[in-house]
């Protein structure tokens, strides 16, 4: 059915009723149609509503229009979803007030969370160059000892849970190992000097993510694991001669990720000479690398609110999550909006002293301590049995500015 | 609906706030309340605009986690639907931004009214965007469906008012809040995305719609 509509008094009038201050005059359909809608809003019978615009059916049919859409368009979310979410955010939210969400020092508060969020965004545009797709990395400035890295945690944890795509798990795995270095570097260029123990649990969670990533169906993200473990010797070596205190943790991993060529001993006599000049299996002194996704259900432990409901949970990956033991940084932030946008600019976080690591607030369900350095005998064994592929090279992830 | 809308726009500002100033003070589930209270708001709007239900619950969380982290901070207005949406509408923005999609479409002639304020252009402008349309074939296979892909063929502001008004529930001055805009710019602008949403419908055969980036 088509209708002739009334030719319409197009010009917009400033001093519409209600609108005297709008900064943009109304034109009188837009008003009509908003204070129509608005009605019905409010609880007025929509046939009562649209009756009284019998002169005007376009108009009339607009205002259905919005009823339909109000009707279709809210959403709920799904239960085991809102109750996960539920738990973890009442957990986060009932931490003691000095460990929530306020860092050391007066008046910190909420000025200090906001830089936080907008460098998230750095490490979330680090996650997009990896390509992941709704994955989101919660910050890369919460470090160990810092009031929200429990926080941080537990959020990896729970995305981590709630993803249940293999080739996005291990996307997300990716992004995650490269954090736990992101950690690692940040610890070392603020002059946090952080402890050995401190590196090699960030190196063991590193390592556990990027075997975590194996479980992709889709080649490419083994191939993205394996040239991330590739490239990160180079840079554990740097960060080796920069912290002195973790200077031999970093530079084992480093050598375990790019052992050296071993001298090769004289063969026997009766034995010919490979033509490729084989090199012999590095010595090894624990079990090899499970090639397998090891299902401890560490990474439920982390999560607040208990272990994933079945119906929910993949296949369990061990990714430890506890908050490491170091003292709460001292940082400066400039102020800024209420509420966190886009726009943030980058925060200028001010490095705390050196301190020895003290307990720190645990999340809700603190998981249990990791071992210390629980791959890197494994790690060795693995690359020492793993001959390097010649013909493929390290590929390093671009990043974007 | 009479009950579903009055009862989901209107909250009982005295027990929110009394629940912000709990939660401020470290009652998790006074901010289990507020995550009750708004959830399914930022979730529709979130799910509306990026048409993913794993996103959209993955944003709607990264949302709650910025409320928490923001609460300390925030200036009690009345209700927090503006605040959170506004949270919303900048998490799914940055969600775009990292995927490095750009706005679906340009902006109609309205929306750069709504930013320009150029009255003339306005009327001008409108005019020349109407056309004849069918009149009363708003209703047909209006499911979530049909609205998902006639939303694909609006403007990012467009579907944005949409989301805000209709998935969200918010008032007028509310989404004006939470857009930054004038209570006069949301007007105009919901009604030209209604009446563009309209038309989208009545071209909808069925068929997919335009790939958007979404």
């Amino acid at each position: 059915m088509t209708s002739r509509r009334q030719p319409p008094d197009r010009r917009p009038r400033a001093d519409v009723a209600g609108d005297a201050a709008a900064a943009v005059p109304v034109y009188p359909a837009a008003e009509r149609f908003a204070r129509a809608w608005d009605a019905v809003r409010d609880g007025a019978a929509l046939d009562d509503v649209v009756g009284a615009m019998a002169d005007d059916a376009e108009l009339a049919d607009l205002v259905r229009l919005a009823a339909a859409a109000a009707r279709q368009l809210p959403a709920t979310v799904d239960g085991p979803v809102r109750a996960r979410q539920r738990a973890f955010l009442e957990s986060a939210a009932g931490r003691p007030r000095g460990t929530r969400l306020s860092g050391v020092g007066a008046g910190v508060g909420w000025r200090w969370a906001w830089p936080q969020l907008a460098l998230r965004f750095g490490a979330a545009v680090m996650a997009a160059s990896l390509g992941l797709g709704s994955a989101v990395v919660v910050s890369a400035n919460d470090l160990p000892g810092d009031t929200l890295y429990g926080v941080k945690r537990a959020a990896e944890s729970a995305r981590l849970a709630l993803t249940f795509d293999p080739d996005q798990r291990a996307a997300y795995h990716i992004a995650l190992a490269e954090l736990r270095l992101s950690e690692i570097r940040a610890l070392i260029d603020r002059g946090r000097n952080p402890s050995a123990a401190v590196i090699e649990a960030l190196l063991g969670q590193w390592t556990a993510a990027l075997t975590a990533a194996r479980g992709a169906a889709d080649p490419a993200m083994a191939d993205r694991a394996a040239a991330a473990r590739a490239t990160a010797a180079d840079g554990l070596r740097d960060l080796a001669g920069r912290a002195p205190a973790a200077a031999d943790v970093l530079g084992a991993a480093a050598t375990a990720l790019d052992p050296p060529a071993p001298s090769r001993p004289a063969p026997p006599p009766d034995r010919p000479r490979s033509p490729r000049g084989g090199l012999p299996s590095a010595p090894t002194s624990a079990a090899s690398m499970p090639t397998s996704t090891p299902s401890t259900g560490a990474i439920d432990a982390a999560a607040p609110g208990g272990a994933v409901p079945s119906s929910l949970a993949p296949a369990p990956v061990a990714l430890p999550t506890e908050t490491l033991s170091l003292p709460p940084a001292t940082t400066s932030a400039p102020g800024g909006p209420s509420e966190p946008t886009a726009a943030a600019p980058p925060a200028t976080a001010q490095p705390g002293p050196p301190a020895e690591p003290t307990d720190a607030a645990p999340p809700a369900t603190a998981p249990p301590e990791p071992p210390v350095n629980p791959r890197a005998n494994e790690r060795a064994t693995e690359m020492a049995e793993r001959p390097p592929d010649p013909t493929r090279s390290p590929q390093r992830t671009p990043r974007r500015p | 609906m009479r009950e579903t809308l009055a009862e989901r726009a209107l909250s009982n500002p005295m027990d929110e706030r009394a629940l912000v100033e709990r939660a401020r003070a470290g009652d998790g589930q006074a901010f289990g309340l507020l995550y009750e209270r708004y959830v399914d708001r930022v979730y529709g709007f979130v799910l509306f605009r990026v048409r993913d239900e794993s996103v959209a619950q993955d944003l709607t969380q990264d949302v709650f986690i910025q409320v928490l982290r923001g609460l300390d901070g925030y200036d009690w207005r009345g209700t927090l639907a503006p605040w959170l949406l506004r949270i919303a509408r900048n998490t799914v923005i940055d969600h775009w931004r990292r995927l490095g999609r750009r706005p679906e479409r340009p902006m109609s002639a309205v929306e750069a009214e709504v930013d320009g304020d150029d009255e003339d252009s306005l009327i001008g402008r409108v005019a020349d965007e109407e056309g004849e349309m069918a009149i009363g074939q708003a209703e047909a296979w209006l499911d979530r469906a049909a609205f998902q892909r006639a939303a694909a063929q609006l403007t990012d502001l467009q579907r944005e008012v949409i989301a805000l008004r209709f998935a969200s529930g918010l008032s007028i001055r509310e989404t004006a809040d939470a857009m930054s805009r004038s209570e006069g710019a949301i007007k105009n602008l919901q009604h030209h995305a209604v009446r563009a949403l309209r038309r989208a419908l009545g071209r909808d055969d069925g068929a997919p719609s335009r790939d958007d980036g979404a």
